[in-house]
């Protein structure tokens, strides 16, 4: 029955085309048309973490966007109304999105909810974006591991983190620090593709 | 890392339509209401479905697509700057080179119609000549889109931003989307008429044609009816990216040597778009030739790819119509 193969081959077929709208549930994302490099510090009090500094450096084309749009005085310098404005216009709405943040202390997500202290700076042509990120992560007597990881999902931008250092402030003595990079599988995005990768601080009492 | 590419490339048509267009900036607008899923509410990933060797050389390829797109646009801008200096120095060659390249690379993801054009040539019969006239059309329309919203809004209007050429950008999408529907029925209401008619494949428009029987592509040029309408559908949706490096190039005073990227660019973009047709265009001319030896398959249910696939261009422009930012 030389028919039998054939319509297996056909039905085939169709179901491959069928395929992709049976995969339609996902959620969509786009191919990166923005990159952010990072710095990051954590910032120590005498309970644990108090928060995380990030330091956002977008790459040239996005930065002459901003620059254009946003520097109405064309001075080169981001006065604090110009300032406000990039907030406003280009940063608030990142709420949503946990400021394209991720935390993690062992396998329990901690919410990203606030920034505070939001500053721009223009350094060689690239806007940089600082801001303070508040989480209060209280540390027991034992070693306890913290994951953070920046991306961001819809992949309009792609975040190279993490940093090859990692910056303390604060109450550093207080406290004994081993940090790591390691991919975070479970947290896949773009199809399933693009791997983030946190920073593993292992924290416990000096 | 060709083979790596080329898997990019099939798996990129294949989960596709879970990314029908670009998402609009998140950094930009209003904050939207979707939050992105907690650790413990993991959502499914279409490289899930893949053996794991697989996903982890899609894995790998995509971190080198990344990071080659932020190296050549470094790169590019470097050159950019030189232009400005010295406008026809060798610098020019490099940047419009980059810019081709750059096209090929970021073509690679989402978007740009691939899976338009993979789906239009993997359900019907069609000349090599169409895929090259839609994968080119596309392309061209796409980067045409935004240099005319940049021009429109920076030289015309003298509302420079990222926010004009979003917002506009949007509502192109819209209108993209809804066209993409209409062409979808229209592929549907052709196949199913076929279909239930029982039109021959050798008579039909939509099925197959020539002599032989075959659905070659010199025996069976296809109809090309509704490949120009898509085609302009699609590209009706203006690329950020290449919004992106027009600005640029018009911050640095080069407009004109920006305006020449352009053109290099959407060649690069369809280069891509173009191997993806020509790849759908192969593998059904190959199963084509399998199933047409039987007398079944040569009956009216060689409508059904045709009807597949108009059905899911019209699934696809609904749902990016009804949900312009997902």
């Amino acid at each position: 029955m030389p028919i039998r193969p054939t319509l297996t081959l056909f039905t085939a077929a169709c179901l491959l085309m069928l395929l992709p709208a049976i995969l339609l549930t996902s959620p969509a994302q786009a191919h990166p048309h923005v990159f952010i490099a990072t710095a990051i510090e954590v910032d120590l009090d005498d309970d644990g973490i108090a928060g995380f500094w990030h330091y956002w450096s977008f790459d040239e084309y996005f930065s002459a966007w901003i620059l254009e749009e946003f520097d109405v005085d064309r001075n080169g310098v981001l006065s604090s109304q110009e300032q406000q404005a990039i907030y406003t216009n280009t940063f608030e709405g990142l709420k949503q999105e946990g400021y394209f943040t991720r935390v993690l202390k062992g396998a329990e997500n901690i919410p990203v909810q606030q920034i505070e202290n939001f500053t721009v700076e223009v350094q060689d042509g690239s806007v940089v974006y600082s801001f303070f990120m508040p989480l209060a992560i209280r540390i027991g007597s034992e070693t306890e591991d913290i994951f953070i990881a920046v991306y961001d999902e819809s992949f309009y931008c792609h975040v190279f983190f993490p940093p090859d250092e990692i910056g303390r402030r604060g109450n550093v003595a207080g406290w004994k620090i081993d940090y790591a990079p390691q991919d975070l599988p479970e947290l896949a995005y773009y199809f399933g593709f693009v791997i983030p990768t946190a920073i593993r601080l292992s924290i416990s009492p000096a | 890392m060709i083979r790596h590419l080329l898997l990019v490339i099939l798996l990129c048509h294949v989960c596709g339509p879970v990314l029908p267009v670009q998402a609009q900036s998140p950094l930009r607008g209003p904050a939207s209401e979707q939050r992105p899923a907690a650790p413990n509410e993991r959502i499914h990933q279409p490289a899930d479905w893949l053996p794991q060797p697989i996903r982890a050389w899609g894995q790998k390829a995509m971190g080198r697509i990344i990071l080659w797109q932020a190296q050549i646009r470094q790169q590019a801008g470097a050159y950019a700057r030189q232009i400005q200096e010295n406008p026809y120095g060798p610098a020019l060659g490099w940047f419009l080179g980059l810019a081709f390249v750059y096209g090929v690379i970021h073509a690679l993801g989402p978007g740009h119609g691939k899976v338009y054009a993979g789906t239009w040539f993997l359900t019907r019969p069609a000349r090599v000549s169409h895929a090259f006239l839609m994968g080119g059309l596309m392309s061209l329309l796409h980067v045409l889109a935004a240099v005319v919203l940049v021009l429109l809004f920076y030289g015309l209007f003298k509302a420079s931003g990222l926010g004009s050429v979003d917002t506009a950008g949007r509502h192109l999408q819209r209108i993209s989307a809804g066209l993409i529907s209409l062409v979808g029925l229209f592929m549907v209401w052709k196949a199913g008429r076929a279909l239930l008619l029982g039109t021959s494949p050798d008579s039909s428009s939509s099925g197959l044609s020539g002599s032989s029987g075959s659905y070659g592509t010199d025996a069976a040029p296809g109809n090309r009816t509704g490949l120009l309408p898509l085609s302009l559908a699609v590209g009706l949706v203006p690329c950020p990216g290449a919004a992106l490096i027009l600005f640029f190039a018009i911050t640095l005073d080069i407009l004109w040597a920006g305006l020449l990227a352009m053109l290099f660019l959407a060649a690069g973009l369809a280069v891509t778009t173009i191997s993806v047709a020509l790849l759908a265009l192969l593998t059904r001319n190959l199963l084509a030739q399998v199933t047409s030896r039987t007398s079944l398959v040569r009956s009216r249910f060689v409508h059904l790819p045709a009807l597949a696939g108009g059905l899911l261009i019209t699934l696809l422009g609904i749902i990016l119509f009804v949900n312009p930012v997902v």
